[in-house]
């Protein structure tokens, strides 16, 4: 290695870590537990370890500590990390900005090198409004229940969803293309769904485009989590500084920048992502990780007589009126930023109860129907739907933890502002009794991860029967599907007067809305058994203790025959 | 190493990942697929010769010990498994419930079987089931998936239509032709390992209603009236042997069960290459006898098998 400048090895160690935490992602979120449920413990930790879910899970959604333990942890380690050691999560263990890297990188050969913005202050003003609008429109979305935005913009949703729309999809389709070819592989049994491909395939195939062309450009002019980590930045401990006086203006640092935060007159600390690349290529020591250097002032004037370093005055010189101080400017440009995004923020909580809070409201659909037209179920764990859809940023994570596949993204059935939020489509699986999987790997606490045993009793939806449209009635035939797969005992097949045959009986206070009989229902063309989702979830009754009609028990000694 | 070797290194390396990803299961898959097997019914048996039980039943023991009692009674594995055969076991692990729910087969049960089978000189034991909760937690929490590959088995998914071949039932009535486990037309033996139990809609489930989880379309039972339709499922692929764990047996609440189930420890297993007799047996057992299920009588007028066991020879073992 040529190599012996310590920089250049942490940054190479740096791009390993990132690659390997992406690594572990993509591998995590690849496949719903459908197809490989062993990735989904990965992915439901890896999912724990992102900011801005952390936070909303614990400010927003107010888990209770002991459920919300490793959001907590994430949150902590990454507030606390940033304040000591920069804004290191964007350059380590944020998936969409290493998947940005990556993107860059791999298309490296097909353009002409990175360069600066030829004017930094400029640049500063120009990006740093739109991008605390971005961030007070994500949060003051979610704290208002439209997650519209947070759908879009927050990162770990647009890497989770967009990557397995975009890699497991395809993949299962073209490992089914080999299966329907005669090779004997397990069928991948992912549904092709536009709305969420589409959903899912555009915010990420946009934010890899912008990262060939410009690198991080997200990162550092719309991510809401980059936005506040930024602004930690800024007051960090230790993280990359710049020392004018030293800098030679070789443009080195402007080349490799992929935040592009940094030229030689200034270095924007809240773009900057801490991957330590212009410190590595600093041929001066300019740039340099660590704490700041005490009394500036006393430092000595670069005696280069490089013209630009000469031009640029430092804080101690004599004219700071005739040209403006860049790190004062970026300050401004940063506070008026921060401040106009606290205010469309302010103004966003404001009109939202006028938003979503009516019922009806295109933005929040308080009770969101399907194409049957029947109320749709959130998943356990909601409590209700106008509780969930209003946190959900439709991250995808229950809906690939989900080990039936009954989960499904919806387009805009919960409202025009809550787009993707996952519900219980009935008419391909059902809801597992003894599973609680969805509720456990939901980072945002839009599902809340409770006792199993309240799960089982968490009524999320309640079945109708119609026994007319039953075959025992309808056909004259023996069933029986739904009464075998109800796991409560809600529906039973009985004898009762006038009927023939024993048909199935319906007792509400016991069904949990969990679709088994629904699903199973062999009716055609209308199913007599079907489940209306709940918008405000009950606790059902337990489940029945008594057989519906008394049971004789055999002798145990001996042969019956 | 220059940038360019580091990325040729690298593309190397990612394409070799994703052709293992592509094409590891695939390959597998050819080399497992072997050479064609000579076709059902071929190498397998049909009844016990006059020395030997057609019947067997062995009540006590523990689960494994039923199994091993029952097998040397009736004439040994051998009997039905030839050496070089490919064995489909097929054991109602349809619920994603713990085993001592008894809405699955004993995992012992099947362990031991699979382990009989291989110790046979089996080329290759598989078990499935086409489950009706979610295919994977069934599999797994059922404690089916990892005793039968602890003992050797291959175990096969079949929650997709792809892995069904529509066949005929010749002789049917309602079922005139369904779609079936393909692993069914490959098998030289096939192995039913029902449970026995209460069924919500059935009456009762043992060997004949545990072939609904060889068949793609069940929906199609329900719909064409249950009883014609499992008394003429063996039509499509008749069983070899019947083997059915009646060791806990569930008299309420089935097939599923639930906290109102009621139990009966009958500590019994049964064992007969004819359907008809081992669901007459296990009727009785269960308590309201073979004239409360429409299917057996279906199924006997069918020709599938002797209801009446005073007309076998019924071996009775306690252990």
């Amino acid at each position: 290695m040529r190599s012996r400048n310590p920089a250049r090895l942490a940054s190479r160690i740096r791009g390993v870590l990132a690659a390997l935490w992406l690594a572990a992602f993509c591998a995590g979120v690849a496949l719903p537990a459908t197809e490989l449920p062993e990735t989904a413990p990965l992915a439901a930790f890896l999912a724990r370890t992102q900011p801005l879910h952390a936070l909303e899970k614990i400010l927003l959604a107010r888990a209770v500590p002991a459920a919300a333990g490793a959001s907590i942890m994430a949150a902590l380690v990454i507030l606390v990390g940033t304040l000591v050691f920069g804004r290191f999560h964007c350059s380590l263990s944020c998936p969409l900005g290493t998947c940005q890297d990556a993107a860059a990188w791999s298309a490296s050969g097909f353009r002409s090198p990175r360069r600066g913005p030829p004017r930094m202050i400029l640049h500063k003003l120009r990006t740093t409004i739109p991008r605390w609008l971005a961030a007070a429109l994500v949060i003051s979305g979610l704290a208002a229940g439209i997650p519209a935005a947070a759908a879009l913009l927050e990162p770990y949703t647009v890497f989770a969803r967009g990557f397995q729309r975009s890699f497991g999809d395809l993949s299962s389709l073209v490992l089914n293309g080999l299966a329907a070819l005669g090779v004997r592989i397990p069928i991948l049994t992912v549904r092709w769904e536009p709305f969420a491909f589409a959903l899912a395939v555009l915010p990420f195939g946009a934010i890899l485009g912008a990262g060939i062309l410009r690198s991080r450009l997200f990162c550092g002019e719309l991510c809401p989590a980059g936005t506040l980590l930024g602004a930690l930045n800024r007051t960090a401990l230790l993280r990359v500084r710049l020392d004018r006086e030293a800098c030679v203006d070789c443009g080195a640092c402007a080349r490799v920048c992929r935040a592009r935060c940094v030229d030689g007159r200034t270095l924007d600390a809240s773009r900057c992502v801490q991957c330590l690349d212009c410190v590595a290529v600093c041929p001066t020591g300019a740039l340099r990780y660590g704490l700041p250097r005490r009394s500036t002032s006393a430092a000595p004037v670069s005696a280069s007589g490089d013209a630009r370093s000469a031009a640029v005055p430092t804080r101690g010189t004599a004219a700071p009126e005739s040209v403006p101080d860049p790190g004062r400017r970026s300050f401004l440009a940063e506070a008026v930023g921060a401040a106009l995004g606290a205010a469309a923020g302010a103004a966003l909580s404001l009109a939202a109860p006028g938003l979503a809070g009516a019922a009806g409201s295109p933005l929040a659909r308080i009770e969101p129907r399907g194409p049957s037209g029947r109320p749709l179920a959130a998943p356990p764990g909601a409590l209700s739907v106008d509780r969930y859809a209003g946190l959900c940023t439709a991250c995808g994570t229950c809906v690939r933890a989900c080990p039936s596949g009954v989960l499904k993204h919806s387009a805009f059935e919960f409202g025009l502002g809550r787009p993707g939020v996952p519900y219980l489509d009935y008419g391909r699986a059902f809801c597992q009794y003894e599973c609680a999987a969805c509720s456990a790997a939901c980072p945002s606490g839009a599902l809340l991860d409770r006792d199993p045993d309240l799960k089982k009793r968490e009524a999320i939806g309640k079945s109708a029967l119609v026994l007319s449209d039953c075959i025992v009635v309808s056909k004259g035939t023996r069933c029986g599907a739904c009464a075998e797969h109800c796991p409560t005992g809600a529906v039973r097949i009985e004898r009762v007067e006038g009927r023939p045959l024993p048909v199935p009986v319906l007792h509400a206070p016991t069904c949990i809305g969990c679709g088994a009989c629904e699903t199973v229902c062999p009716s055609t063309p209308r199913k007599a058994m079907t489940v209306s989702g709940l918008a405000v979830h009950e606790i059902a009754d337990p489940p029945r203790k008594e057989p519906p009609v008394p049971v004789e028990h055999p002798p145990e000694e001996g042969f019956a025959f | 190493m220059d940038r360019r070797d580091f990325l040729k290194t690298l593309g190397r390396g990612a394409g070799a990942l994703g052709a293992a990803y592509f094409l590891g299961p695939a390959a597998r898959a050819l080399a497992q697929s072997g050479v064609p097997s000579a076709g059902s019914g071929g190498t397998a048996p049909g009844a016990l010769p006059g020395s030997l039980p057609d019947l067997v039943a062995v009540k006590g023991g523990t689960s494994a010990s039923r199994v091993d009692a029952a097998l040397a009674a009736a004439g040994g594995i051998s009997r039905f498994v030839p050496k070089g055969s490919l064995v489909v076991v097929k054991p109602n692990m349809g619920w994603d419930v713990r085993p001592e729910m008894a809405a699955n087969t004993d995992p012992a049960v099947v362990k031991r079987i699979v382990e009989l089978c291989l110790a046979s000189g089996a080329r290759k034991v598989v078990v499935f089931d086409h489950t009706c909760d979610a295919w994977r937690a069934a599999y797994s929490n059922s404690g089916i998936e990892r005793a039968a590959r602890d003992a050797g088995a291959e175990v096969a998914p079949a929650h997709a239509e792809s892995y069904y071949q529509a066949v005929e039932g010749r002789g049917a009535r309602t079922l005139k032709g369904a779609k079936i486990h393909e692993l069914l037309l490959e098998a030289d033996v096939f192995v039913n390992v029902p449970v026995l139990k209460n069924h919500g809609g059935a009456g009762m489930t043992c060997a004949m209603k545990n072939l609904m989880g060889a068949v793609w379309d069940r929906g199609y039972f329900h719909s064409r009236g249950l009883d014609a339709c499992i008394a003429e499922a063996a039509l499509l692929r008749k069983p070899d042997l019947n083997i059915v764990d009646a060791g806990k047996v569930m008299l309420s609440g089935g097939p599923r069960g639930s906290a109102a189930s009621r139990y009966s420890e009958q500590r019994l297993l049964i064992l007969s290459p004819d359907i008809v007799a081992v669901d007459v047996a296990s009727a009785r057992t269960l308590g309201p006898g073979p004239g409360a299920f429409e299917y057996i009588e279906k199924a006997a007028a069918l020709g599938l098998g002797q209801p009446d066991l005073a007309k076998l020879a019924v071996k009775r073992i306690e252990l």
